[in-house]
């Protein structure tokens, strides 16, 4: 059974807080969470949020193409470095 | 000492003809992996090729490969007929392999390409080799330290290892054009923008 439309997305109280807080005041800082449920809202667009993957705070630069998503989808738990030799890229988001 | 002993101990010692070195040379501008054959494909010939590079559309106009097959001495060079990807493998037919059969001996054996060949990367697009060793400055000229590695995520992120941390924690900044506004290849620098709580070892 899918969530009730009456309560919203779920975000996290402190989470969602700091966000309206920091929006009110226009100013841009990294913002630490451990609630990798909360849903990403269109209020968090062009924040940092620092989201713990159960050993430290990954930097998540929040864009419009995640909004819906959990914020735990963009901190990965465990990391697969790849296999052995070969060049990889990086790509700059916009 | 005989003739015959000189004469074959001045051939062992003899530097390589022009012809051989040129050769040589040649084959050794092929430096970069294509990936490893891990199986055919089929019954024409084609080759299942997993790419060592995490964006192998760039290997799609690769015209000649080189083979290095394991537990062999020599390498050979091979013209790639076709190319595409499938999924996350590589799909690749070469000139003169027609069948199953004669591509047998290639699985196992690493593929290289000339780094020329490979398909341009995009204006926003770095390889990661580039990037590491870079030194990262705050957008107000403050060394942080270097690019120690790159971490594919949600965002890319640029591991950095700071300037005076004894203690080998590092940064993570994630590479989005907002945080990171200058890569400067040339210059070997990376500019990153100083905003509370980014730059904090972890």
């Amino acid at each position: 059974m899918s969530r009730s439309l009456k309560k919203g997305p779920y975000v996290h109280v402190s989470l969602s807080k700091k966000i309206e807080e920091m929006n009110r005041k226009g100013e841009k800082k990294v913002v630490k969470c451990w609630a990798r449920a909360s849903m990403i809202v269109p209020d968090m667009i062009g924040h940092t949020i620092a989201i713990y993957n159960g050993r430290k705070h990954v930097p998540v630069y929040i864009t419009e193409q995640m909004i819906g998503h959990r914020l735990g989808e963009f901190a990965p738990t465990r990391h697969f470095k790849g296999h052995a030799g070969g060049d990889k890229t990086a790509k700059r988001a916009g | 000492m005989t003739d015959k002993s000189k004469k074959m101990r001045r051939n062992k010692t003899a530097r390589p003809q022009a012809g051989q070195r040129a050769e040589a040379e040649s084959l050794e501008a092929y430096d970069f992996p294509v990936g490893s054959v891990v199986g055919f494909l089929g019954l024409k010939g084609e080759v299942k090729v997993r790419p060592a590079t995490n964006n192998p559309d760039l290997l799609l106009g690769v015209k000649h490969v080189l083979v290095r097959q394991k537990g062999q001495s020599g390498d050979c060079l091979l013209p790639v007929q076709s190319a595409h990807c499938d999924r996350r493998l590589l799909i690749m037919r070469f000139g003169g392999y027609t069948d199953r059969t004669s591509v047998e001996p290639l699985v196992g054996s690493e593929l290289f390409a000339r780094q020329s060949e490979l398909a341009q990367l995009s204006c926003e697009e770095f390889w990661v080799k580039d990037l590491v060793g870079l030194r990262v400055f705050t957008t107000d000229g403050r060394e942080i330290g270097s690019v120690c590695s790159i971490i594919c995520g949600g965002n890319d992120l640029i591991e950095i290892s700071s300037v005076g941390d004894p203690a080998g924690k590092t940064i993570l900044v994630p590479f989005v054009k907002k945080l990171v506004p200058t890569v400067d290849l040339p210059g070997g620098r990376i500019e990153v923008v100083d905003l509370p709580g980014l730059l904090e070892p972890q």
